[in-house]
């Protein structure tokens, strides 16, 4: 199987432009590294593996925190952010 | 040839998200303040700062565990946090922090009330609702205020057949939610969000239809228009021969119209995996079996005992749809009053006084303790039930106490009998005729001649009373 | 000129608490060897020796009762830059953090402070701590103090190479499958990395959650104890943390008789390098342990295993650098665009393999063979590892393949450079406690670390143990 030619459609997914240099290269590497994991698959193997302690629950006792979003980002107005529109 | 509608079967499952009654939030401990300044009530953790890490609260798991138990399902003693990738300005960790394989519980159902229909309940977990964005044509603002705020999302099987049921499952969701103080439920507010999907089959055919989804219905009465124009549109295309693509529709309240959104967002890989930030929620089967005790009664069984207890299908169905008047209602049967005054008082004539006054319960100046009062002066005979009314019309008025009202306005009722005599002397002697006809055996008179008495007395006096003082004069004269 | 020695932590606390050493003098001397290495060794993004020495002076002035110094006060420690630090830049040595400073301490960082401890600087690292060399860095590679032209080894190469040339006493790290011990093995220096959950990750950006651990770069098994006994212990603000407190450790440097140490067969039988196993064996044999051969075929497949699991998770975890709330912003007309655009710019190219390959991994279609295969293979790892641990307390092997590579050697070839994990990803995915330390003989003049793995929980267990083993 080859990765090379998803790589278009798995590089929209993860929101990464990339150009065709590393499209193509990324493509050639994967399919070798695919290849060497896939040795995994030929082990036969159950269970899964669970931190031995349950969630811990917080108490619902809210709590302010200082955090200003101006020293977050210049993208803002009137207390939000600002981005592009969504439908552009 | 049977019609259109009943060629095809509707098939209908839903999903409702919602917001639980916390302080704070899911994950982290910024209060739950939607209305704030925007991203105010934000932290490094609900902002997906670099470094941070989600704090599961316990009031959420609690609540959750209340709505899971109320519907009738299983809560499973060990469940899981998973991750749900997409990308969104709103979701600023690139993830939503939800419950995939292991939810908090599963195989529930609820009854539609009055429709002989029991809806099976899928799955209710838990999991974190985004932020809001504010568009433009030009920009877009976001808000996380809301971020982070916890959710229960609760999927039905697909059960429902019609719209009108689709209705009253939400309905009766809603009510049991804010029954169990879960969530106020709010849909206006978003606090209830429903999402149904629709599909249409021509009935006896075994293939499920090409499912339609809804979103943004802000009301009931978009859920209803909306659900019934996905059927039509079904429908309809089944009839051209149409092919049925699965389509997620937003709600155009506006327009009354179902709006399409992009396919690319519709066709969504979420590569959901294991949240490795948490571990496993694993509950004590007696901290499931505690809240369990403490469920209130819910609604069907208070419906199933009013209804023993004499109160009319019609009224119950007028409770069930608007808890407030419901609180107040049971509130009256607390205090003392029957089913039946309690009905009567309030369903009648308090929503009448209120209909012509246009007001809601919230602006309605009467509280319990008086209206009880009231009932309470009407039973002891110290008011008439004409009486009553012109003072419970003063006391919305006013917002004074039922005695004071009543003091003050006179409308005490005359148990003088002297006087009640002087009134009866004065009527009989202004009406010979209807006395002479009395007299010669027609009795049926004396409603009249009570009735004159009545008005002379502003009807504050107890007619059997007065009654009695006509029919003893006039035998005296015999 | 040359380096000025440093002391380590166990001395310097001595110095000070008795009053022969002044903080303010030893940040004077980091102060010297920073002017002397730093602009060839590139260990730190940024620096902080004026509010050092600053602290240091208030430390100096401070007279606490006799013997009641805190553990830490007035020890220059340095941080790797992916432990957020309170109103100081945090950029996880990445071009998409450009400009976002820290709102808030890591859990480690409070306890650091709340023991006295001095913030020298943020040290350079692989980006977001991927890699092996630090060569990936977006400020420019780590060059290893003992050879110039040789890696540090990584990621926290940063973290090794300042305490290497005294640019700090010592250093944390993390280390998600060997990115403490590998540099640590390099630079001649101690590296540990506690049981997953000993240290709270709350501030430690993360790469791949259930992996990552924060760990001490020092110079004596010692000072990685008290650095980890300082940092150690539950949190509320990490939900994976263990709920309970670590155990008092007590290293009096003895080896205990009886102890029973296993080499694990299949890894060296691998190792191509006889020196490095002789290097690495050879203390043991001299000092009379038997190394009883344990088989545990499933550590073969560790690295895909590792990488397939790291990889997903990295490809989540990096999803939150969006250029909307913080970071580099890549403006373009729709938000779309601004994303994909953003992303691009503000990673470097071993970060997009692995959100690649990550996102591929859990993609619909591909979970089942790779995420889920690789979690059910940690399971049959963790397990295997549990039966080793009924037969032998601890197991042996060398940190790293080889030793310091140079740079530019291995970084073309990213399969390559994965496979230099394999002797400390197995032990990262099986969540068990596990150090290097430098071995006594040397391979071409360079240190090798002599790796020692423990059960799960064990650490005091390993500590008292690795600290026995460095005195032979």
């Amino acid at each position: 199987m080859s990765v090379g030619k998803q790589i278009v459609k798995v590089a929209d997914l993860a929101r990464l432009d990339l150009t065709e240099k590393e499209t193509e290269r990324f493509g050639a590497e994967f399919d070798k590294i695919l290849a060497y994991f896939s040795e995994l698959q030929e082990m036969k193997m159950e269970g899964e593996i669970l931190l031995p302690y349950p969630c811990p629950r917080a108490p619902d006792d809210p709590s302010s925190c200082d955090i200003d979003i101006e020293g977050l980002s210049r993208h803002l107005k009137e207390g939000y952010f600002l981005i592009p529109p969504w439908l552009a | 040839m049977p019609s259109k509608e009943s060629r095809y079967e509707v098939i209908i499952g839903i999903e409702v998200h919602v917001q639980l009654n916390t302080l704070s939030k899911m994950f982290c401990r910024c209060e739950v303040d939607v209305d704030a300044r925007p991203n105010t009530k934000v932290c490094p953790i609900c902002l997906g700062l670099p470094g941070a890490l989600p704090q599961t609260n316990d009031t959420a798991v609690k609540l959750g565990i209340k709505a899971a138990l109320a519907l009738g399902c299983k809560v499973n003693l060990e469940s899981r946090w998973a991750r749900k990738h997409y990308f969104s300005p709103d979701l600023p960790k690139g993830y939503q922090i939800t419950q995939y394989d292991y939810p908090l519980a599963t195989g529930g159902s609820l009854d539609l009330p009055g429709m002989k229909r029991s809806v099976r309940i899928r799955r209710l977990h838990l999991e974190e609702d985004a932020g809001k964005l504010i568009h433009s044509s030009r920009e877009t603002l976001v808000d996380f205020n809301r971020c982070g705020v916890p959710l229960a999302e609760i999927v039905s099987e697909p059960d429902i057949a019609s719209a009108l049921q689709a209705d009253a499952y939400l309905k009766e969701l809603r009510l049991i939610l804010r029954t169990l103080g879960v969530s106020d439920a709010e849909m206006e507010r978003g606090h209830f969000r429903c999402e149904p999907n629709i599909s249409v089959r021509p009935r006896g055919q075994e293939e499920m239809g090409v499912r339609s989804e809804i979103k943004n219905l802000n009301s009931f009465k978009a859920v209803r228009e909306g659900v019934e124009r996905a059927v039509e549109d079904q429908i309809a295309w089944l009839e051209q021969g149409k092919e049925i693509v699965q389509t997620t529709y937003l709600w155009d309240e506006k327009a009354r119209e179902l709006r399409p959104m992009r396919v690319k967002e519709t066709a969504a890989d979420y590569r959901y995996f294991p949240e490795p930030d948490l571990p496993p929620l694993i509950l004590e089967q007696s901290e499931i079996d505690e809240i369990k005790e403490s469920l209130p009664e819910l609604p069907a069984a208070k419906r199933k005992r009013l209804f023993k207890e004499g109160l009319s299908k019609q009224d119950i169905q007028v409770l069930s749809q608007e808890p407030e008047w419901e609180d107040y209602f049971l509130n009256l049967l607390e205090k003392g009053a029957t089913v039946k005054e309690a009905s009567t008082w309030l369903l009648n004539e308090a929503r009448g006084i209120m209909a012509e006054r246009r007001e809601g319960l919230e602006e309605f100046k009467v509280p319990v303790e008086e209206m009880v009062n009231l009932i309470m002066l009407l039973r002891s005979g110290e008011l008439t039930r004409p009486a009553a009314k012109g003072l419970l019309e003063a006391m919305a008025e006013k917002g004074r106490g039922a005695k004071e009202l009543m003091t003050r306005m006179d409308l005490g009722a005359v148990s003088d009998s002297g006087f009640l005599e002087k009134v009866a002397r004065k009527i009989i002697d202004a009406n010979p005729e209807p006395v002479q006809r009395y007299r010669n055996g027609k009795t049926g008179v004396i409603g009249f001649l009570v009735g004159q008495c009545m008005k002379e007395l502003r009807g504050k006096a107890d007619p059997n009373a007065v009654r009695e003082a006509l029919s003893t004069l006039i035998a005296k004269e015999d | 000129m040359s380096m000025k020695e440093l002391p380590t932590i166990a001395q310097l606390w001595f110095d000070l608490d008795t009053g022969a050493a002044k903080a303010a003098d030893v940040i004077a001397l980091i102060r010297e060897n920073v002017a002397l290495y730093e602009k060839d060794i590139n260990a730190y993004i940024n620096l902080y020796l004026d509010e050092a020495e600053e602290l240091a002076r208030s430390q100096d002035s401070t007279r606490y009762p006799a013997g009641k110094t805190p553990d830490l006060a007035g020890i220059p420690i340095a941080i790797k830059d992916n432990i957020c630090v309170k109103g100081k830049p945090c950029t996880c040595a990445s071009n998409i953090l450009k400009g976002f400073v820290a709102p808030y301490d890591a859990t480690v960082i409070e306890r650091l402070n709340a023991r006295g401890a001095i913030l020298v600087g943020k040290t350079n690292l692989d980006e977001f701590a991927m890699g092996a060399s630090t060569e990936t860095s977006a400020f420019g590679p780590v060059r290893n103090p003992l050879d110039p032209e040789r890696v540090p080894g990584g990621s926290s190469g940063g973290s090794a190479a300042a305490v290497r040339y005294g640019g700090a006493v010592a250093a944390l790290g993390s280390d998600t499958g060997g990115s403490v011990r590998q540099p640590a093995a390099f630079s001649g220096l101690v590296g540990f990395r506690p049981s997953y959950g000993r240290v709270s990750r709350w501030g430690l950006v993360a790469f791949a959650s259930s992996l990552d651990q924060i760990g001490p770069i020092t110079r004596t098994v010692e000072d990685a104890a008290l650095i980890y006994s300082v940092i150690a212990g539950p949190d509320p603000r990490d939900s994976t943390t263990y709920p309970q407190e670590p155990e008092e450790m007590d290293l009096t440097g003895e080896l205990k008789r009886g102890v029973k140490v296993g080499i694990i067969k299949e890894f060296f039988a691998e190792l191509a390098d006889e020196r490095i196993s002789e290097a690495v064996q050879t203390p043991f044999k001299e000092a009379g342990i038997d190394l009883i051969e344990v088989s545990m075929p499933e550590v073969r497949y560790s690295i895909s295993g590792y990488y397939l699991l790291a990889f997903s998770e990295v490809s989540s975890n990096l999803a939150r650098y969006d250029g909307i709330r913080y970071g580099l912003r890549v403006s373009k007309l729709g938000l779309r665009e601004t994303y994909s655009a953003s992303r691009a710019q503000g990673f470097g190219e071993e970060i997009k393999r692995r959100i690649l390959m990550g996102t591929f991994g859990l993609s619909a279609g591909y979970i089942d063979a790779y995420y889920n295969t690789a979690l059910r293979y940690r399971a049959a790892l963790a397990k295997a590892y549990e039966k080793a641990f009924s037969q032998v307390d601890f197991l042996l092997s060398p940190t790293a393949p080889t030793v310091a590579y140079k740079l530019g050697e291995k970084i073309h070839d990213p399969l390559e450079m994965y496979l230099g994990d394999i002797y400390t990803a197995s032990n990262a995915l099986a969540a068990l406690p596990c150090i290097s330390i430098p071995a006594p003989r040397k391979v071409d003049g360079l240190p090798v670390g002599i790796q020692l793995t423990a059960s799960r929980y064990q650490d005091a267990k390993l500590l008292e143990f690795a600290h026995a083993v460095e005195r032979i």
